[in-house]
């Protein structure tokens, strides 16, 4: 099975590839992520004491505090940040965040899209183009070269 | 979105890359809510401000811009009163970070205002636009100026300062501006009442999923009671434009909505003491002249006997010097720049006695404290009270 292509919209151009962290809970950066080390830390999100660190950060959509736009900048100077964020719908925050922390971000995942992609793919996000190519894989990111082959 | 010759070049990287960083903020929001092109601002008013809310790394991208407002740009209160800090306890660890944002803010052109009452510094008009941050300033202006401002984010705000223009959308626009649901007030409402009555309303709306009230009341709200009621309603219910029947400028009747009953009783059931405050503190949102005025009043030159604090901007504290003697004659502390929602101040505290349904909220949620919601008579009267 060869890499699946999404078209999608590009909120923040740039682009960026890495394992797929699909969060199925909406991400508040002020809160359910701790900013020093990029692990998320809200008890009820499955991801819990994962990072999101040099991931494509797949989540339905940001909630929370304006400052969650500040802790987005403070991850990418920290080098905790995720390489790329891809979210069903878009919402100010975490829009203004990416666009301050330069972290290439598409939108417009359909909810069945957002369900099939699996959790640990590699991922392509190219947010200059609008589109995201990802691909299951087995190993570690480090086995994995730029067609997304095992 | 359409976009002006210029309006390009900025986006393209051509005019720097603050302004393209600026513009693709402006854009991204513009394309989110559907706006077809930007609008020119009359003025910003940028939150964001306290150390306490944005943080080292607020601290670093402010550090990084570039460029000069386009607009006269004014901001929300920091963290302390920017020259009487160590009265108030701030740690001067705290107090160098304070001053060096404010610092960057004044490199680029902002006016140190400190304040969530920017209405008193800078006249606005009917139809005006703006892009101001702070909830209760921006409800004030749609609301009782019937200016037209969304509520923005302090980085957004910031773009606009520094190119001039917002995308055109929600509150800009006539059709976003009609309300969905009637409040009906029964029984005859003063002061503090008004932001006792912001508070259950914005509650309730919330619940209904409802953003624009507008209110059917025999009272007569003055403009700072109409200041308590927009606070209270945009910190329980997140409106950022109510309209008041016969008073507010935009108020028409629409036929067909949802309607609201609320007794006074109701209103005065928000009051009650179950604590002994250790704090009273005025000035949620800033005071007004008037407002300073009533307090000096209604002191008639007692001496408090628990630490009583207002909070106004530092031009309208210098506009009554007089006033504000006579206030601190009487051991109240009158500070500028900050106030008790944003200000660290409160970790020095436990319960804090509030004439304000916003600040009753607030200290609570986002300082974690006791607060006790009273009208501004019995307010003083607990200050003047020795504690027991």
């Amino acid at each position: 099975m060869g890499m699946q292509t999404i078209k999608l919209k590009s909120v923040c151009r740039g682009k960026g590839k890495g394992r797929i962290l699909k969060s199925p809970k909406p991400i508040s950066f002020l809160g359910d992520i701790d900013p020093s080390t990029g692990m998320v830390s809200d008890p009820d999100n499955p991801c819990h004491g994962v990072s999101v660190k040099g991931k494509v950060l797949v989540f339905p959509h940001g909630r929370g505090s304006t400052v969650g736009s500040y802790v987005l900048y403070r991850m990418k100077v920290e080098d905790t940040a995720p390489i790329a964020l891809v979210s069903i719908t878009s919402e100010p925050i975490v829009v203004v965040g990416a666009i301050m922390a330069r972290i290439p971000y598409l939108e417009g995942l359909d909810r069945d899209t957002f369900l099939k992609i699996p959790q640990n793919a590699y991922a392509i996000v190219n947010a200059n183009e609008g589109w995201m190519k990802y691909e299951e894989v087995c190993g570690n990111v480090a086995d994995v070269d730029d067609s997304g082959m095992c | 979105m359409y976009l002006t010759q210029e309006e390009e070049l900025m986006l393209n990287g051509e005019m720097g890359e603050t302004l393209q960083m600026c513009m693709e903020m402006l854009v991204a929001l513009g394309e989110l809510y559907g706006a077809e092109r930007l609008i020119d601002v009359k003025s910003v008013q940028i939150s964001g401000v306290s150390y306490k809310t944005i943080g080292e790394a607020g601290l670093m991208w402010l550090s990084n811009l570039e460029g000069r407002v386009k607009v006269p740009s004014m901001l929300n209160p920091a963290g302390m009163d920017l020259q009487r800090w160590e009265e108030m306890g701030i740690s001067h660890d705290f107090a160098s970070k304070q001053l060096e944002i404010v610092r960057k803010f004044a490199e680029i052109g902002v006016e140190i205002t400190c304040t969530c009452t920017p209405y008193y510094h800078h006249e606005i008009k009917m139809g005006d636009h703006l892009a101001w941050s702070e909830s209760s300033a921006v409800c004030y202006a749609n609301s009782v100026i019937g200016a037209r401002t969304n509520r923005e984010g302090g980085p957004s705000a910031i773009a606009s300062a520094l190119t001039g223009k917002t995308p055109l959308y929600g509150l800009h626009l006539d059709e976003n501006r009609v309300p969905d649901v009637k409040i009906i007030v029964e029984g005859g409402l003063s002061g503090t009442d008004y932001g006792a009555l912001g508070y259950v309303v914005g509650e309730l709306i919330c619940e209904m999923d409802k953003k624009i009230p507008i209110f059917t009341t025999t009272g007569n709200p003055t403009d700072d009671e109409l200041k308590l009621l927009g606070a209270s309603l945009a910190a329980t219910g997140s409106v950022a434009l109510y309209h008041v029947e016969g008073i507010t400028p935009e108020a028409k009747q629409v036929s067909g909505l949802d309607e609201i009953v609320i007794e006074s009783s109701e209103i005065k059931e928000m009051y009650g003491v179950d604590k002994e405050p250790d704090l009273v503190a005025f000035g949620c949102p800033h005071c007004s002249e008037n407002e300073l005025k009533e307090i000096e009043r209604m002191l008639k030159g007692r001496k408090v006997k628990r630490e009583t604090w207002i909070f106004a901007s530092r031009k309208v504290i210098e506009d009554n010097k007089k006033v504000v003697e006579s206030i601190e004659k009487s051991g109240v502390k009158v500070f500028a720049d900050t106030c008790m929602v944003v200000s660290p101040l409160c970790e020095n505290f436990s319960c804090i006695l509030v004439n304000s349904g916003k600040a009753y909220r607030y200290v609570r949620t986002l300082c974690g404290l006791e607060s006790i919601l009273l009208p501004t008579q019995e307010c003083i009267e607990w200050a003047c009270r020795p504690s027991s």
